[in-house]
């Protein structure tokens, strides 16, 4: 058995990117979708329409935590910013009756006013943001599934280069309505002409849950005591202990001036306060991310009480600013909005991609099953996956949108609904896949989902006063935008379904002669 | 981001595509005189460094590279499905598009 270089590699190009293939292409769409979760949670939540950010969002948040929790040990404040103009508060409930995680609550405040404004529960953009890395399992078993296939992801990338014959010679190829070979194009394509893009989410994506895959440096120098590794590498201050003298916050706008000179005008986008009530109170203000790659910690810490300068974190060690590079590149939180359609077009790119390789696995055998007379049991069960999995899950999106605005308000645990019906959608999208033939299954589900998603803007002008007749009117591009891409991607959607239904032919193999089998049947013509 | 970079990725994917033999066949029926495919290389790899620079010039390196990145995927991605299914408008695009930009760019300035 001698197998030259790239035959062996393009063996493990075609097995690696199987096995991981429907994990990766659902981290691929909810992760473009997560270059868009403060635009999600907006749209989520129709009832902060209205709000607009403010000057004075700190003092007046300040103003009403202290009204609210003045003995929680520590208050976050996530400030306004243009994408989500709305102050976010997380805070400790020291009697523990908050219903969030270990007593969290979280609050959202009209920057101008301070005042609480009630929005349906959901978790809005965030749910697609953990499932990307979660994948809704409990975190640490779905981190590590999700770092196991992006090892593969990588290994995929690597040997798909090494296997592509012609990488330069069919950079600008494309070859429609030839079968296989179309298939094999339009894989090359996405994957080739996205490749800086694939190759660096994969890899920072990796870099992100670095100290969770590859512990052990920290563990040898740090022992158990990560929260001291943290503050070393990543500048973000231990906590105080509080003196039990109480204390009274000084005012929070000559702080946010100071921090800002310090940063040449750039703006503030959170705020810590520790022990807010204590005379050891301490203030971190951290800098936004716009226009610098890095996604570090750029703090600067004040005394609660005196407002003196404690602490500025600088430019951090090079490792750590190549991490946090690394960071940013990944999350995109430095990108404009132009910036951000190319990470999300590359992304599309990625899903593509992932997507044709697991559609090419089947195409490929398509001559084997002619020739055997029937579809072997792994052939059918890779193609009932395909179609669950790649129409199943935009229909699995759109159905969480539709759970947002149709569950009643008031429902006990409507998170958890949402997330439910999310689920029950893409649970069902597996049936019909199961009964032959393959190309109504991909046909009628890639229609249902641009059914859905065409409707999505209709059901949002019925049951909220966010529609586009209002948003359009009003300029507010986050509701309106949010609109506008959901007709974006039933139009994809119906094309995709378009092109699965020109598809001449029957798949069943078995039912063909042997001359006519030697075509390729059902979805190795679509292209 | 402006739209001349932009314009110019395109342009320098079209050069660089049509210095190939298969591809220059296929718009203008002839092979083309090795000089010829030698100024297009040329043009095509000029096009992108300068779209490079001006994008650097503009943004900063580390975020305009990031951006001269991004602009090249979006632009060979168009220019391939322009040049599968209209190949004429694909090519007639890579002197056409950076031209309408620098209109563009004086009308708005103007």
């Amino acid at each position: 058995m001698k197998e030259g270089f790239r035959q062996s590699m393009a063996w493990l190009h075609t097995w690696s990117g199987l096995v991981v293939g429907w994990i990766l292409f659902a981290v691929f769409v909810t992760g473009t979708l997560s270059y868009f979760r403060p635009e999600i949670s907006q749209w989520t939540r129709p009832e902060l329409r209205d709000v607009k950010a403010d000057a004075n969002a700190a003092s007046k948040t300040i103003a009403t935590l202290k009204e609210r929790a003045p003995n929680s040990p520590r208050w976050f404040i996530t400030l306004p910013e243009a994408r989500e103009p709305i102050v976010r508060v997380t805070y400790r409930d020291p009697n523990g009756g908050g219903e969030g995680r270990r007593g969290f609550k979280t609050a959202w405040l009209d920057p101008s006013t301070g005042e609480e404004v009630k929005a349906r529960e959901t978790r809005g953009g965030d749910f697609f943001y953990r499932f990307h890395f979660e994948l809704s399992m409990k975190p640490i078993w779905g981190r590590w599934v999700v770092g196991f296939c992006a090892m593969f992801m990588f290994v995929a990338i690597i040997s798909g280069v090494i296997t592509h014959k012609k990488i330069f010679k069919d950079f600008f190829t494309l070859r429609p309505r030839k079968g296989q070979r179309s298939w094999l194009d339009a894989h090359n394509a996405v994957g080739v002409l996205a490749l800086p893009y694939h190759v660096m989410i994969t890899y920072t994506g990796l870099v992100t849950l670095m100290f969770m895959y590859m512990p052990w440096g920290v563990q040898a120098n740090y022992g158990d005591n990560r929260e001291a590794f943290f503050a070393d590498a990543t500048g973000v201050a231990e906590e105080v202990k509080p003196a039990n003298q109480p204390g009274v916050l000084t005012d929070i706008e000559p702080l946010l001036h100071e921090a800002r000179t310090r940063w040449n005008g750039a703006h503030a986008a959170f705020i810590t306060i520790n022990n807010p009530s204590d005379i050891n109170s301490r203030i971190t203000i951290r800098r936004d991310t716009e226009g610098q790659l890095a996604n570090s910690n750029r703090n600067v810490v004040f005394s609660g009480t005196t407002g003196e300068v404690l602490s500025v974190a600088g430019e951090p060690a090079p490792a750590s600013q190549t991490r946090a590079v690394m960071f940013g590149l990944h999350m995109a939180t430095f990108s404009s909005t132009t910036l951000r359609w190319l990470f999300t077009l590359s992304g599309l790119g990625g899903i593509l991609m992932v997507a044709s390789g697991l559609v090419l696995w089947t195409v490929k055998r398509a001559p084997e099953r002619a020739k055997l007379g029937y579809t072997p049991f792994g052939h059918r069960l890779v193609e009932v996956l395909n179609i669950g999995v790649i129409t199943g899950l935009p229909i699995a999106v759109a159905a969480f949108f539709y759970a947002n605005r149709l569950l009643p308000v008031a429902l006990a645990d409507r998170p958890a609904w949402e997330v439910r019906v999310f689920f029950a959608a893409w649970l069902l999208s597996f049936v019909l896949p199961m009964i032959p033939p393959a190309r109504v299954a991909w046909t009628t589900q890639l229609v249902a989902g641009a059914a859905l998603f065409a409707a999505l803007p209709a059901v949002n002008a019925l049951t909220t006063q966010t529609h586009l007749g209002i948003t359009l009117a009003q300029g507010n591009w986050v509701y309106a935008g949010f609109d506008l891409t959901m007709l974006g991607i039933a139009a994809l959607l119906g094309l995709t379904g378009w092109y699965a239904s020109r598809t001449p032919g029957s798949r069943k193999p078995a039912q063909r002669k042997a001359p006519e089998a030697l075509n390729l049947p059902a979805e190795a013509e679509r292209a | 981001m402006s739209l001349f970079p932009f314009a110019l990725t395109y342009s320098g994917w079209a050069a660089l595509c049509f210095a190939m033999s298969r591809h220059a066949r296929e718009l203008l029926q002839r092979e083309p005189t090795p000089l010829q495919r030698a100024l297009l290389r040329a043009a095509g790899w000029i096009a992108l460094t300068v779209s490079l620079w001006m994008t650097a010039a503009q943004a900063g390196w580390p975020i305009g590279t990031v951006e001269w990145f991004g602009m090249l995927t979006a632009s060979a991605v168009s220019f391939v499905l322009l040049l599968t299914y209209y190949p004429r408008v694909a090519a007639g695009l890579g002197l056409g598009l950076p031209i309408c930009a620098l209109a563009g760019h004086f009308l708005v300035s103007a």
